[in-house]
């Protein structure tokens, strides 16, 4: 159900996590000699470690909201994790990586730079989904303590 | 690093702005009965096409300096008989060079990096990825990974070609 404040929250996560790529994008062009997909892949990177991690780490937090508490401190505590849920999952992590860049940078290097264009397209998906699965094993592990 | 700022704000403008698109996109196609990767994937390939359109346009009418990441594409080759391809064009007005550099860095930091980058994203491919591979779901992560990634290079390669006919209009 989204509610107004739910396409807030989306709208701050996402300008954020904009924000934060496009950051990221400058610093590595201006700090570094690698050629300008790494940027993109290490944003993607985070995200998906972000992502992983705080799935589960909010889903824990709504199951001890549902259980815990009174009629009213859990009504807003649910909703608080509701927006925090669209603001981190949604928003953030959805801004702060991208795929539609992915793919451009695909496109410029499947001219005559192979190598990069397997690195790129292989490091990306395999190595997110490892970091994918670090970020919830991580928050399981964390939760769970 | 005013260029930083400025950029910034319209980065975080088209950011947010992409963000609720793809948030009402995915409801809306969930809504329709898809399962979330199948959501998910149209919206990457939805905004790849668008990209590509977006990137060829704003490289071809707009940047006028010769530093385009383009000119090395088998695409452009073809277009540089017809004179469409602006490369050190020393007729140039400064001014105009100025008018067309700041059009260009706003348009992309709106358009490009905001508004298509937000629209698209990794993560959610990335830990719907991972959550198949946890439960053994080898078809559909077959699907998600080849569909998007393939189906994303190819929807660029259309975007840029559909981007060059208004280019060269």
């Amino acid at each position: 159900m989204a509610t107004f404040s739910t396409l807030l929250f989306v709208a701050f996560g996402g300008g954020v996590g904009a924000v934060s790529r496009y950051a990221i994008q400058e610093i590595f062009n201006a700090g570094t000699r690698l050629p300008g997909w790494v940027a993109i892949f290490v944003a993607n990177m985070v995200g998906c470690f972000i992502i992983g991690f705080g799935q589960i780490w909010l889903a824990a937090e709504l199951t001890d909201a549902t259980i815990a508490g009174t009629a009213v401190a859990h009504l807003i505590s649910e909703q608080n994790i509701h927006h925090g849920m669209a603001a981190l999952l949604v928003g953030f992590c959805g801004g702060l990586t991208t795929f539609s860049t992915f793919s451009l940078d695909n496109v410029f290097l499947s001219h005559g730079k192979f190598g990069q264009l397997t690195m790129n397209i292989f490091g990306s998906v395999l190595i997110g989904m490892v970091m994918a699965t670090l970020g919830m094993s991580l928050a399981q592990r964390w939760m769970s303590v | 690093m005013v260029r930083f700022f400025i950029s910034s704000v319209c980065v975080g403008f088209g950011g947010g702005l992409g963000a609720l698109a793809r948030y009402g996109s995915m409801q809306s196609l969930q809504l329709a009965g898809l399962p979330e990767y199948i959501a998910l994937m149209v919206v990457n390939i939805c905004g790849c096409f668008l990209i590509g359109i977006a990137f060829v346009w704003l490289e071809g009418s707009l940047r006028r300096d010769g530093t385009s990441r383009m000119r090395h594409l088998p695409v452009t080759q073809t277009l540089n008989d017809r004179n469409w391809w602006p490369d050190g064009d020393p007729t140039l007005p400064v001014v105009d060079h100025f008018f067309f550099a700041l059009n260009l860095q706003v348009l992309a930091a709106v358009i490009i990096t905001g508004f298509l980058g937000t629209y698209t994203t990794f993560s959610t491919f990335g830990l719907l990825a991972a959550q198949f591979v946890a439960q053994a779901g080898w078809v559909e992560l077959m699907i998600n990974l080849i569909g998007s990634v393939g189906l994303g290079y190819l929807a660029v390669w259309a975007g840029v070609f559909l981007g060059r006919s208004f280019v060269l209009r």
